[in-house]
């Protein structure tokens, strides 16, 4: 296993070193593409030492974010204070703490993990120049790609199995710095602990750049042991809770389970409570 | 942060707002059950009588009734005689009282008499009540209520009547047994004690006649005698001495007469011829000793003979010559007269002698006197002891006679003050009436009562279905279990989809309580349907039907 592992990143180095005009590599840098067709707003800063060349982009229709209860792309969106909030938070961690690549979970399942992951990422490259990565790391149900109506080719998991390069699986759409690595539905797969080195691996690539974020849009911490597979290789966690629907109980386990890993904090999804003013 | 434990009014709020439609539905139905219950308790109707407690109409000062136990005591008493078992059973009987129950449910009398004595009861009207002679306020039993519950309003008339009647026959009963008691019983005491007095007297009378002459009322008079004897014997001594001395004197007379004649004789032989006289004056004299002898100095007989002896001894004093015989010579003159003088000197001598015999017999018998006497005088202290412990019996039980006595006299009053009903009496105030108005159940405050308890073991339940869940329902919560901050709280993203579906549901379900509510008017108000008619079973099964077909959102969740 170890073996494989060394090889794996020695053939890494050595795509990196002998083919460091290429674009197919482990370590990718974000650049904006040149043209932008149906740039959702916003004002596109920052600089990129590298630029994409082969990455794939499509046109996200606000009709349907806004179906899918996407909202933080529009300003005046009553929820959208909240993931300002929850934004300004994180960039907090991030420039204090050093807390580039964020893992989003759930104690269980449906309590809104990639409708939030998606808000927030969202909410990040609206406000600042930040670069953010957003991966589906939910391996056996990936829904990004469907919240954002994209095609999908090759997704993590062909990513982590070493099948193509990044710059084959990493898209953009029409929201500026933006990055997405979407989950291929078809390879329904767990991840195990080769996947989990190889995600350090991306994970130590996307750093590279100081001014982009990976944000993880996990499976839930119960009843799934790939999860903390991922969590130990990022940075921050944080924990969706689904009021009135999530248990305290399950809360507590989750909590147990993440003891190794730092959590950041919770977010409190379907809340009819009035917002926190932390 | 809230820092307070426990649950804040608007987390109670949030729970009610959330839980609304299962809090509803549940108090509804709650609501309903219980007021089906309500309605359906049997009415019990109640009727009561009253009866006065009067008090004596005539002071207690002068004429103090024998009934001594309080009104308040004398009711339970005779509530405790009048509830006997087969007085309850005779009045079971007589007005069929538990007909339904007894042939129905083949309930036992003696059960059914028990039941009786659970629907019956007793209310004492207590009045305050200030004491003239203490000026304290004390509260009194002025009247009292008997009450008697029943299905039937007809029937707690009548038993209740019955009942009331029972209690003033009881009464009156007891009443005159209690005066009748008090009266044999001091009669009985009163014999007693005339028994006793009886005898005692009689053991005062042995005693006196055991004891005469030692009792102490004798005791001056004994001493007196004592003295007086004493006395008598001192005297009869001193006579005694002077006798003994004149004894003396007279035995010396006669010696020396005696010589003088012998001297004389032998001079003279002629033996003078005695003195007829002289004589006649010894016979006189032994005559007179005899006499003093045999009675007292002043006895007549004595005092006669005395003066005869001394007019005898006059005449030979003053006629020295006995006249028959003058011409007798000198010698022989001398001779007699020695002769007599002699004669005379016995004569007194021997007198003497008598009279010292007498006096010592009579010594002799006072000498016993005083001995008796003093064996009287001192046997008196013991006997005064004896026979005062008899007259303080006697004194002690005379008075117990006399106190009983005078109380029999006021139990004769008390008795015709009873009899002509002037004493403490009970007196029907108010007969039973028909009673009208269900005495319980209160059914305005029971279905007050229902609705409260609807509602709070409504909210108990809808409390208890969050509890059970254990989701999370605040940020309080969340933190709690997390341990961590709550970074963002993210409100529900309600999308247009959402939107029409909900007010959809809306609709269809404000129009299903619309129908359903004038259905509930129609029955109520066309068919005059009352609530007691409403069968329990018939109302779930509606209920249940229209559960079906209505989505409530309270089911669906979960």
């Amino acid at each position: 296993m170890v073996e494989k592992i060394k090889l794996a990143l020695e053939r890494a180095y050595k795509e990196r070193e002998g083919n460091s005009q290429k674009t197919v590599s482990t370590t990718v840098s974000l650049s904006e593409p040149k043209v932008e067709p149906q740039s959702i707003g916003g004002t596109v800063t920052g600089s990129f030492t590298h630029s994409l060349t082969d990455s794939r982009y499509s046109v996200v229709d606000t009709d349907k974010l806004a179906r899918n209860r996407i909202v933080t792309y529009d300003d005046t969106n009553e929820h959208a204070e909240s993931f300002r909030l929850l934004r300004t938070q994180l960039l907090h961690y991030i420039e204090t703490a050093g807390v580039s690549t964020i893992g989003i979970t759930s104690p269980a399942g449906s309590d809104g993990k990639t409708i939030v992951s998606l808000n927030l990422a969202i909410s990040m490259v609206r406000s600042s120049d930040i670069n953010v990565v957003l991966v589906d790391g939910d391996l056996a149900t990936p829904s990004v790609d469907k919240l954002l109506g994209l095609d999908v080719t090759f997704g993590l998991v062909d990513l982590l199995n070493n099948h193509v390069g990044l710059s084959e699986v990493l898209q953009r759409v029409s929201i500026p710095n933006l990055w997405i690595i979407p989950g291929r539905r078809e390879a329904v797969n767990l991840m195990d602990k080769r996947h989990a080195s190889r995600v350090e691996e991306l994970v130590d690539g996307f750093s590279i750049s100081d001014r982009s974020i990976v944000i993880v849009d996990l499976p839930p911490v119960l009843g799934r042991d790939d999860t903390l597979a991922f969590t130990t290789y990022l940075d921050g966690i944080l924990l969706v809770v689904q009021e009135g629907e999530t248990k305290t109980e399950e809360v507590e386990r989750a909590m147990n389970l993440l003891k190794q890993c730092n959590v950041l904090g919770t977010v409190l999804n379907k809340s009819t409570q009035k917002q926190s003013t932390r | 942060m809230e820092q307070e434990e426990g649950l804040p009014i608007s987390d109670l709020i949030s729970l009610l707002w959330r839980r609304k439609w299962l809090f509803l539905l549940s108090t509804f139905l709650l609501l309903l059950a219980s007021l089906i219950v309500v309605f359906k308790i049997p009415p019990t109707y109640r009727a009561t009588g009253q009866i006065l407690v009067e008090q004596q109409e005539i002071p207690t000062q002068w004429v103090n009734s024998t009934v001594a136990s309080y009104a308040d005591e004398r009711i339970q008493a005779i509530g405790q005689r009048v509830l006997t078992t087969s007085n309850l059973v005779s009045l079971i009987e007589k007005l069929g009282v538990y007909n339904q129950e007894r042939y129905a449910n083949n309930l036992s009398l003696e059960a059914l008499a028990a039941r009786m004595r659970q629907n019956f009861s007793v209310e004492n009207v207590r009045a305050s009540i200030r004491d003239r002679n203490t000026g304290q306020t004390a509260s009194a039993t002025v009247a009292f209520r008997i009450s008697f519950d029943h299905p039937s309003p007809e029937v707690a008339q009548d038993v209740a009547t019955e009942l009331v009647n029972l209690y003033l026959a009881e009464n009156v009963q007891s009443r005159t047994k209690a005066i009748t008691d008090t009266r044999q019983f001091l009669e009985s005491e009163a014999d007693r004690l005339e028994k006793s007095l009886a005898q005692i007297e009689e053991k005062i009378s042995v005693f006196k006649e055991e004891n005469l002459g030692a009792l102490p009322e004798h005791q001056s008079l004994n001493i007196t005698a004592y003295q007086r004897t004493e006395q008598q014997i001192d005297e009869i001594d001193r006579t005694l001495d002077s006798l003994g001395e004149r004894k003396i004197i007279l035995e010396a007379g006669i010696d020396s007469a005696r010589r003088f004649l012998e001297s004389g004789r032998s001079n003279t032989d002629t033996v003078a011829e005695a003195d007829p006289r002289q004589v006649r004056l010894e016979t006189l004299e032994s005559e007179l000793s005899n006499l003093e002898s045999r009675y007292s100095d002043e006895h007549p007989d004595v005092i006669k003979k005395r003066r005869e002896v001394a007019a005898l001894r006059e005449q030979i004093a003053t006629e020295p010559e006995y006249p028959g015989r003058v011409d007798t010579t000198i010698v022989n003159a001398v001779s007699e007269q020695g002769d007599s003088s002699l004669v005379r000197l016995n004569t007194e001598l021997a007198s003497a002698i008598s009279e010292e015999d007498s006096l010592r017999v009579r010594r002799n018998d006072l000498v016993g006197k005083l001995a008796e006497l003093d064996v009287l005088i001192n046997k008196t202290p013991e006997v005064e002891r004896e026979y005062k412990s008899l007259i303080r019996d006697h004194e002690n039980t005379q008075a117990k006679y006399n106190d009983i006595r005078g109380k029999q006299n006021s139990a004769r009053v008390s008795e015709s003050l009873e009899l002509e009903q002037k004493g403490e009496r009970f007196t029907l105030l108010e007969p039973p009436l028909l009673p009208e108005i269900p005495h319980k159940p209160n059914r305005k405050k029971l279905s007050i009562l229902a609705l409260g308890a609807s509602l709070f073991s409504s909210f108990g339940l809808i409390f208890g279905v969050d509890w059970m869940q254990g989701k999370v329902r605040s940020v309080r919560q969340l933190e709690r279990a997390s341990g961590v901050p709550m970074l963002a709280s993210i409100g529900n993203i309600v999308t247009q989809s959402d939107v029409r579906k909900r007010s959809r549901r809306r609709l269809l379900f404000l129009s299903l309580i619309l129908i359903f509510l004038g259905a509930l008017a129609f029955m109520f108000n066309f068919y005059e349907i009352k609530a007691e008619d409403v069968n329990p079973a018939e109302i779930k099964r509606f209920f249940n039907s229209w559960l079906d077909k209505i989505n409530l959102p309270v089911l669906n969740r979960g």
